[in-house]
């Protein structure tokens, strides 16, 4: 990692800390435990991009075969399910005090725990199979594994469930709100945690591409 | 407010010990990869291809 770029997400975490603890106003009804809701929408819009990623690398990987495609919907993909991960353990310290339950078997929960087995199946699929049919698959898996996402962000807005509608109208058609300072707050977070991305999937990508060469040379050492 | 606290550091140190450990794999690789270059060096180096005799 560069040191500018380690500079930067130095800076984005500290002000996303700031941003969440100091800046942000106290929510009049959840009270304290609100404020991970920074953390928890930040890491599920991050975990949508990693995954959108995958997707469009899985795409590309089909038009042109190259290897490097592979590797990064493969990079993306574990990044995205360590994010997804960890959206589904912020979930459950948020629902705790809030519900009185660490989980629920509600839409938004149900299609996220699915979306994370999927794309858990897709890593699986990746670690044992090797070769140009099986980089396909994987391809292929990668972008059906997408078309799920929809099912995730719907689900709380067309079925009713307990999880909240933050942005736009909830299921019910009322209008909802966040308080600027919580939006500028979740906006510091979300930039943090996309470029904390960035650099674990360029990371994740390089040992990929090593792993080839070790691989490689091993191979020529072997006869 | 020590419970969000907890729950927020976790979140982080989880994706720093992450980064930490890409790190520290990347560079594995890359001493493996010139450890197992050199070997290959040192393999394909050539014998000596000429068998004079001793003419002491």
């Amino acid at each position: 990692m560069r040191r500018l770029e380690a500079g930067a997400l130095m800076v984005a975490v500290s002000l996303a800390w700031y941003g969440s603890f100091l800046y942000a106003p106290t929510e009049r009804v959840m009270g304290q435990v609100q404020r991970i809701f920074y953390v928890h929408l930040g890491l599920w819009g991050a975990a949508l991009l990693a995954f959108l990623v995958t997707f469009l690398s899985g795409i590309q990987y089909l038009r042109v075969r190259e290897a490097y495609w592979d590797e990064l919907a493969g990079a993306s993909a574990e990044i995205g399910v360590l994010f997804n991960g960890l959206v589904i353990l912020t979930g459950a310290v948020w629902a705790k005090p809030t519900w009185g339950v660490w989980w629920t078997w509600e839409p938004q929960l149900t299609s996220t725990l699915l979306q994370q087995l999927v794309y858990l199946g897709y890593l699986v699929l990746r670690a044992v199979s090797e070769g140009d049919r099986a980089r396909r698959l994987a391809a292929v898996v990668g972008i059906l594994a997408f078309l799920n996402l929809p099912l995730v962000f719907f689900s709380v807005r067309l079925l009713r469930g307990v999880h909240p509608v933050v942005f736009g109208p909830d299921p019910a058609g009322r209008p909802t709100g966040v308080e600027p300072a919580m939006v500028h707050a979740l906006g510091v977070t979300s930039f943090a945690f996309v470029l904390l991305y960035s650099a674990l999937v360029r990371l994740r990508l390089r040992i990929g591409i090593l792993e080839g060469a070790v691989r490689a040379l091993r191979m020529e050492l072997n006869g | 407010m020590i419970y969000l606290f907890w729950a927020y550091w976790l979140v982080w140190a989880a994706l720093v010990m992450y980064l930490v450990w890409l790190h520290h794999r990347a560079r594995h690789l890359q001493q493996e990869i010139t450890r197992l270059e050199a070997e290959l060096r040192e393999r394909r180096q050539p014998g000596p291809h000429t068998m004079a005799g001793d003419r002491r």
